[in-house]
């Protein structure tokens, strides 16, 4: 058994997600500039919305986040990565994600990464695009769902559940569904998103089918109702976010008992871990009825009692954050913290993952809904959502640094990454939320409303990038040679 | 002041920063005790099962409290929540939406309670209602084949403008209407 097995794909992972966040970020700042100088057509800014939202989100950090998580369970659990379900995951993933930027960039599909069905059917007939580039779209989408509903939870319970462990391959003792909690937050992406997913998969691939001919456009009336097609994809899109959230406040379960520095946290577990695993079936169970308040803004379609069960639902996730605030918080205080990149990375990617809770929370409120939603508010709350799981997955991978690239990471460049990142992210939120506050319209160029905050975006814009710069400049050194006699010592010496 | 989006924000700072600044204070306090011996740790359990009880107690009465208050702020309510309550609204005005503007029955409101009845033709796009002073009054999201209806309170005379937040293609920044309020 190599250990080459174990880091060949995550390496391949956090590489290409790197490149889509070089890329997805240069977009964002390009906008940010356009907003200041102009220098952009009405039709062009669009397109690097799009771009930027679905590089930023899918290439960059759902693949980051599967790689890093796939070499934790494969770690842990001592089972090599390798096989027909890794492949494709990573293939399929950014053969998807290649197709929608084709489709983005060369044929103008501008409809933000999102969606917003039925503008891409509508942008075809109103001419802003043809017909082959919104095949090419939605095939992108096609396999990008794939890998997000099917390939990539299967690949996780083919690795938690079944096939045998090889000891040369476990690294870390962190085995167990329910016990450790820091391994429980992986079953609600294993179990929630394939049945969530499936509607909107089956959806998509039922338009890719009529979109080549395959089947007439009449048998599929029923995805094309916008009503019809919006219930899936929230359920859908809302749960993936969540599902991706709770990995993220697993993987700091996971980590913080690791740099926790007392004798008596020789099992290197969380505060309490019953108020862990509570917190993730609470937070699970809770977020899965709370995709209403994607819809709140619809006072007559969407029936009174969903959206108030939607709202009671997104309160209750918070329920879920505030038993995790309080167990992290207890864990590293009561048996102290050892300051590391991986475990201030955690940290503060989990501080700001709660601070942005308060305005998730106060976006699932009807009343406010009606006065936030559509403004920069949203944006607000979504950027900073990504940035704080991506700031927590930053963490974890300074935590694999040595394993993944065979030498350990600069401290000094680590920390003004996880540094410049935390700042920029908190200085997002703020400054979009009190856009959103004045009213300032998301994904609109020029801005009518709030336009002022450009500039402050640009600053925190070129911090954040100047943040990933420090990690590139990491990456200078040649790869070291990681000993395999030596594995099994890579990871515990730091414990 | 609360329902209002400047007020949710305003909020939502004066609970963050303070948070911000405890999580911060913590970990630092963490991180100073990382460097302690095991014995200087010991004692600080029963500080933190006090704090978790007074943890859990804050946001169970936040909970409650958001939960109970903003029931008034849905605008769906809004007409049965007052004292006495209100009548059907005298005024209704049909609003079209479209790639990329409005179009409305009339342009010329009165003061007070107006139901607006309004529909897509073509894609999603939402009706804003922004008051004179650029504060949001309320915000409808339009689904093609769909109607909605809203019931809002126009406070203020003056020029009110419609915007559209749903990102809906090209020209989605420029689908502004505007009504007056007399």
């Amino acid at each position: 058994m190599r250990l080459e097995d174990l880091t060949r794909y995550p390496r391949l992972m956090v590489l290409t997600s790197l490149a889509w966040f070089l890329a997805g970020g240069t977009a964002g700042l390009l906008m940010v500039l356009a907003h200041l100088t102009g220098f952009l057509r009405m039709n062009e800014y669009p397109v690097l919305l799009s771009f930027h939202g679905t590089a930023m989100t899918f290439g960059g950090l759902f693949q980051l986040m599967m790689g890093l998580s796939l070499l934790r369970v494969g770690f842990c659990y001592g089972k090599p990565l390798r096989g027909l379900l890794v492949r494709a995951s990573y293939f399929l993933l950014n053969i998807g994600m290649a197709l929608i930027a084709v489709a983005v960039l060369a044929f103008g599909v501008r409809t933000s990464y999102t969606l917003m069905f039925p503008l891409p059917a509508v942008g075809v007939v109103k001419g802003l695009w043809s017909m082959e580039g919104l095949a090419i779209f939605v095939w992108g989408v096609i396999l990008v769902l794939l890998v997000i509903v099917g390939l990539y939870p299967a690949t996780l319970a083919r690795l938690i559940f079944t096939g045998k462990t090889e000891e040369a391959l476990v690294l870390e003792r962190f085995m167990g569904t329910l016990n450790p909690s820091g391994m429980a937050g992986m079953l609600p992406y294993v179990f929630i998103m394939p049945p969530l997913g499936s509607a909107i998969t089956v959806g998509a691939v039922a338009i890719g089918l009529a979109l080549l001919g395959a089947v007439p456009l009449g048998s599929i009336g029923w995805v094309l109702s916008p009503m019809n097609f919006n219930y899936p994809f929230w359920i859908f899109a809302h749960n993936l976010m969540e599902a991706m959230g709770i990995m993220a406040i697993a993987t700091v379960y996971w980590l913080i008992p690791r740099y926790t520095a007392s004798e008596e946290q020789r099992a290197r577990s969380l505060y309490s871990e019953r108020l862990g695993l509570l917190a993730i079936v609470f937070y699970s169970t809770a977020a899965i009825m709370a995709f209403p308040h994607h819809l709140f803004t619809m006072p007559t379609s969407q029936p009174h009692g969903l959206s108030y069960t939607g709202q009671i639902a997104s309160w209750l996730t918070g329920f879920g954050a505030a038993f995790s605030v309080f167990n992290v918080l207890a864990t590293a205080y009561v048996f102290g913290l050892r300051l590391t990149p991986a475990s201030l990375a955690a940290m503060l990617g989990f501080g700001v993952y709660v601070a942005d809770g308060f305005l998730a929370m106060q976006l699932g409120t009807i009343g406010w809904a009606y006065r936030l939603h559509g403004t920069y508010a949203v944006t607000a709350h979504l950027m900073t959502i990504l940035l704080a799981v991506a700031l927590v997955w930053i963490g974890a991978l300074y935590h694999s640094f040595r394993l993944l690239f065979g030498r350990p990471e600069n401290a000094r460049l680590a920390y003004l990454h996880v540094l410049l990142t935390a700042v920029a992210a908190i200085g997002l939120l703020y400054t979009m939320a009190f856009m959103g506050a004045e009213g300032a319209p998301r994904r609109a160029y020029p801005l009518p409303v709030g336009a002022e905050g450009a500039v402050p975006l640009l600053v925190l814009g070129a911090l954040l990038a100047a943040g990933q710069l420090a990690f590139l400049l990491q990456l200078r050194s040649p790869r070291g040679k990681v000993e395999e006699s030596v594995g099994s010592a890579i990871l515990d010496d730091r414990s | 002041m609360l329902v209002t989006g400047a007020g949710a924000v305003l909020l939502f700072a004066y609970l963050t920063a303070p948070f911000l600044v405890v999580f911060v204070t913590l970990l630092y306090l963490a991180v100073r005790r990382g460097r302690a011996t095991p014995r200087d740790l010991e004692g600080s359990k029963r500080l933190v099962l006090a704090a978790e009880v007074v943890w859990l107690i804050a946001i169970g009465v936040v909970w409650t409290v958001i939960n109970v208050v903003s029931i008034a702020w849905i605008p769906w309510l809004q007409p049965y929540a007052s004292s006495p309550p209100q009548s059907e609204p005298s005024q209704v005005v049909r609003v079209e939406a479209f790639m990329w503007g409005y179009t409305l029955e009339t342009y010329e409101l009165k003061q007070g309670t107006v139901k607006f009845v309004a529909r897509s033709i073509d894609t999603i796009h939402s009706m804003t209602i922004y008051s004179p002073r650029g504060e949001i009054v309320a915000t409808v999201m339009l689904m093609p084949g769909m109607t909605e209806e809203i019931v809002v309170e126009l406070k203020e005379r003056g020029e009110y403008v419609i915007r559209c937040l749903e990102f809906c293609g090209d020209g989605h920044p420029a689908m502004v209407s505007k009504f007056r309020v007399v």
